[in-house]
């Protein structure tokens, strides 16, 4: 809101790349990852929090993360979550796919 | 680390156990969320409230969340089978009649198919067990002359093969007496079932003693010591177990043995059937190529195929053939000991297999059919669901995990029956099948059970399944429980079962009326001899005690004076052989005058020693000339009797009586035998079998063997005067064994009575496959007429006689089961083919038998509509109108 454009919600494999990306780091909490994504998109992409938890557990279902019960940065205990090394493989390749995909969508968009 | 997708199972599995945990982390989980979010509106300055409630609303949907998340995880798939068990556990509760018929039919269909399939596992399926089971092979030969094969071999070829061949990584020969070897020791004379080897047996099939040792080489030499390796049973029972019994020193036939070692208790050798004694034979320079009396087996060196070996040991028996210049076995043989053992009970084995899974087939169409109508009573319960938001994938996997948990019950009860089963057939099966001590219920019949039931549960759960999901909503739910009229689908489909189950009904009584045609043929031949009344058993004589054969052969007249004089014996008699099947000896002839150039093959026949009253106590018929006498005996002229069949043809036209024959080797030096008389007929070698031409000579002048058959024509029930029979043997010589006692007719029904086995369970098949057609013939017809009972007063109403109503459903019915006969008769024809080398004296495709099976099937199903037909005659127009 702070643009005053309309903020663009996330479609699911969208929602999944991203969380990925954003477990490069150091492990996090959901509601961590939730504004991280928020603010490292200058708050263009709005996380539908009602979805993210669905897919933290389907992409541990996927092993693609594995989870930890640590203490959070408030001293509270929180659930943590880990990229794995599958999830690493599959960041990567997911990653360039994207790379591909709004390469092309740019290249038809500005061909037009 | 472990595979991917056993984490995975692994986790799945984790979340359905520690479901309450799990639940209690996601709300964990959420609920800092919430708090984060709320702190967060807090700090932007709203109040609590406001900070808590814009919390939840840009969440969105607590639950739906928590939902999401489950699915998320994998684990609706099991909750979803586990909550369809408990529903189907309900329903299965809720028609306990249903549910009985419906496992009850399966553990039937699947125990019988279990117990048939352990048969076929353990007689055709499972390797020998011995170790390399596919390197042992059979040694036989040919006779050129009959063209007969497989037959045993002599010592010459033995012994040549044995020392010269070059692909064997070993050669042993077996001479298993059918009764056995006699046991002295305490008590009265016994006969233990017992084998002959050569030395190498044990070596060939690569098994060692549990104690002492096996034979070791040279064993089997002439004048070699006398051992002998027992069995388990035997140390048991007879030796009782005894620590020190290695060493021990055993009379057997009346010579001294020492038990060298004893074999692990779970060794056991087809060949040599229930044997507890495997005697070290051994053999003297051979003399002649006959007599042909061993059975080979060996075990081929690696990489060598049957076709080397018997290249390699043709080329040997055609050396001693060249030694042998008379004989008349040239070719040798070598294939599979496996496939030798299981020999002609493969196909037999295999129709019993096919028949019992029709069975099976059968009952699953009934299944099919019984879940179809009350699946018509579920439809409301269906439509619900649907409406509920259940998909029809959702909807399939109910119905089939309820008919895949009636599959299971079922066959874990057809496990336990077929448990019993085995046993039943341990008992009903003739006792020349080979390998039957080695069926049991191992893993492999385990998963037979497992995937017959699953197969079973898809089977007739797939079907209905379908259909019911396919349900109109609106109609379904407003016309509740019982829609008054079906969708032509449904209706098509249980005609379909119909027909199928008319079809697989009729294949299998076609079969077994084959079988029972053939069995019956069987039965009613002409043995050539008159059974009734005659009382049979083997006697021996020691050969230590009887040295000569003159003494022998007094003993022998002894006991012959001493039961006909025995009240109510009629006629006494030894021979050699017994008729149907249990020949003892045949032999070359040559007949004067037409004597063959060496080297050329000489005839063989049938060769039975007889004491002169033998065709009197068997009642065999004489065609010409006299019988034997006792003035035929040593030192009077020889005599010979031959059967009608050698008599044709040898002398067709002529009269045989007085034309000389010489048994035996043709030796020009040796004495000639005068026919003196034709018998009839009399089959040696089974019933039904090919006649051979069989001769009969003075067991007084040629006695020289011991062990007879002795044969007694009693006035009343043979088998009420075996005591007396073998106590006047014992008055004679108290140590002479007595064994296989039995009447003629007895021996009459052994020896076909692998057929009868046969027979009996494909007649069971079959008549259980006819209850099983009408019992669905019946259900399907009862439904349907009570799908049209207000059709029916409708049309009664506006004037349908109640003639007009039967001959409606029966004809309705019997559409669809003249459909499944004639589709039943075509597959017939096909099916039966592979019976062709089980049948006797009738036609795989005997027109008769087809006619009469499709004509108890269409009786059978005309009866089963007849009876609900007659219940739509009883409608009453007034009652069904107002009813509706």
């Amino acid at each position: 809101m702070s643009t005053g454009e309309r903020k663009i919600d996330l479609l699911q494999g969208t929602l999944d790349l991203l969380v990925l990306n954003t477990l490069q780091g150091k492990p996090m909490h959901g509601w961590d990852i939730a504004q991280r994504i928020q603010q490292l998109s200058e708050d263009v992409l709005r996380v539908n929090q009602g979805s993210l938890y669905p897919a933290l557990h389907r992409l541990v279902a996927q092993d693609l993360i594995e989870s930890e019960w640590g203490e959070s940065e408030n001293n509270r205990r929180a659930k943590f979550y880990r990229l794995t090394a599958a999830g690493k493989k599959r960041l990567a390749a997911e990653s360039k796919e994207w790379e591909r995909f709004t390469w092309a969508v740019a290249r038809v968009l500005q061909g037009s | 680390m472990a595979p991917r997708w056993m984490r995975r199972m692994q986790r799945r599995w984790q979340a359905l156990r520690r479901k309450q945990e799990m639940e209690h982390e996601l709300d964990d989980e959420l609920r800092y969320h919430l708090e984060r979010e709320t702190e967060r509106n807090l700090a932007r300055g709203m109040s609590p409230d406001e900070a808590r409630r814009a919390a939840l609303v840009g969440f969105g949907g607590v639950a739906r969340t928590k939902q999401e998340c489950r699915e998320a995880r994998g684990v609706r798939l099991i909750e979803d089978i586990l909550q369809d068990l408990r529903y189907g556990a309900r329903m299965m509760r809720k028609t306990p009649a249903l549910t009985l018929i419906a496992v009850v039919t399966l553990a039937l269909g699947i125990g019988a198919n279990t117990a048939i399939f352990s048969v076929v596992n353990a007689v055709l399926l499972r390797p020998l067990a011995h170790p390399e089971p596919d390197r042992l092979v059979r040694v036989s030969l040919q006779n050129l002359e009959t063209d007969e094969t497989h037959n045993p071999i002599g010592d010459a070829d033995f012994l040549a093969m044995r020392d010269r061949n070059r692909t064997l990584a070993g050669l042993a020969v077996i001479y298993s007496p059918a009764d056995g070897l006699a046991l002295a020791g305490q008590g009265p004379p016994q006969k233990v079932p017992g084998a002959w080897v050569s030395a190498g047996f044990f070596e060939v099939l690569k098994v060692g003693a549990a104690q002492g040792r096996t034979f070791a080489r040279g064993d089997d030499r002439s004048g070699g010591p006398n051992v002998v390796v027992v069995s388990d049973h035997f140390w048991r029972q007879r030796l009782g177990g005894d620590p020190g019994a290695v060493g021990r020193p055993i009379r057997l036939n009346g010579k001294a043995y020492t038990v060298i070692g004893i074999m692990p208790a779970d060794f056991r050798f087809a060949l040599t059937g229930q044997a507890e004694v495997w005697v070290a034979m051994t053999f003297d320079p051979p003399q002649s190529r006959p007599p042909y009396y061993l059975r080979c087996i060996a075990r081929l060196r690696p990489g060598v195929s049957e076709r080397q070996a018997q290249a390699d040991l043709g080329a040997i028996a055609a050396q001693v053939g060249e030694q042998y210049p008379s004989s008349s076995f040239g070719v040798v043989l070598v294939d599979s000991l496996k496939g030798s053992i299981v020999g002609e009970s493969q196909r037999a084995l295999l129709v019993l297999f096919g028949a019992v899974l029709f069975v099976l087939l059968i009952a699953s169409v009934n299944l099919a059919n019984l879940l179809l109508a009350r699946g018509t009573t579920r439809e409301r319960e269906l439509a619900v669901r649907a409406a509920l938001g259940a998909s029809r994938g959702r909807i399939v996997r109910q119905l089939l995990t309820e008919s895949m948990l009636l599959a299971s019950i079922g066959g874990a009860l057809g496990l336990l029956l077929a448990l019993w089963g085995v046993q039943l057939i341990d008992g009903l099966a003739p006792s020349d099948l080979p390998r039957l001590e080695e069926v049991s219920v191992d893993r492999w019949v385990l998963g037979f059970t497992l995937a017959v039931a699953l197969l079973s549960g898809l089977m007739f759960g797939l079907a209905p399944a379908l259909q019911l999901s396919r349900l109109d909503l609106n109609v379904a739910i407003k016309e509740g429980g019982g829609s008054s009229v079906e969708s032509a689908a449904r209706h098509r489909m249980r005609g379909l079962l119909v027909v199928a189950e008319g079809a697989l009904a009729l294949m299998l009584l076609t079969g077994a009326g084959l079988m029972i045609r053939s069995f019956v043929n069987l039965s009613q031949v002409d043995p050539g001899f008159d059974p009734e009344g005659v009382l049979s058993m083997r006697i021996e004589l020691n050969q230590a005690a009887y040295p000569e054969d003159k003494q022998a052969a007094a003993m022998q007249e002894q006991i012959l004076a001493r039961l006909r004089s025995l009240p109510g014996v009629n006629h006494a008699a030894l021979s050699m052989a017994l008729p149907p099947n249990l020949l003892g000896m045949s032999n070359p002839y040559t007949v004067e005058g037409r004597a063959l150039p060496p080297g050329q093959a000489q005839p063989v026949a049938d060769q039975v020693l007889v004491s002169p009253d033998y065709f009197r106590t068997l009642g065999i018929a004489l065609r010409a000339g006299r019988a034997f006498t006792d003035a035929d005996r040593d030192g009077s002229p020889l005599v010979l009797i031959i059967s009608e069949t050698m008599a044709r043809r040898l002398f067709p036209g002529a009269d045989p009586i007085g034309k000389r024959i010489q048994t035996g080797d043709y030796d020009p030096r040796a004495p000639w035998w005068t026919v003196i008389g034709v018998a009839a007929d009399v089959s040696y070698t089974g019933l039904g079998k090919e006649q051979h031409a069989t001769m009969y000579t003075p067991h007084a002048q040629n006695a020289w063997s011991r062990s007879m058959y002795l044969t007694v024509r009693t006035t009343g029930e043979p088998l009420a005067q075996v005591a007396a029979v073998q106590a006047q043997v014992w008055a004679a010589d108290r140590n002479i064994p007595v064994s296989q006692i039995r009447s003629m007719r007895q021996v009459m029904t052994e020896s076909i009575a692998r057929q009868r086995t046969y027979t009996v369970l494909l007649g069971l098949f079959g008549a259980v496959a006819l209850i099983l057609a009408a019992v669905g013939v019946y259900g399907v017809m009862g439904y349907t007429v009570k799908q049209r009972t207000h059709e029916i007063g409708i049309r009664m109403a506006l004037g349908a006689r109640r003639g007009d109503v039967l001959r409606m459903v029966v004809t309705d019915g019997m559409k669809l089961g003249l459909c499944g006969v004639a589709l039943g008769l075509v597959g017939s024809i096909v099916l039966t083919r592979l019976m062709e080398g089980l049948l006797f004296h009738v036609s795989a495709i005997d027109p008769a038998t087809f006619a009469t099976s499709a004509l108890v099937l269409t009786a059978v199903m005309l009866l089963a509509c007849l009876l609900p037909a007659r219940r739509a005659t009883q409608v009453d127009p007034m009652v069904t109108l107002k009813y509706e």
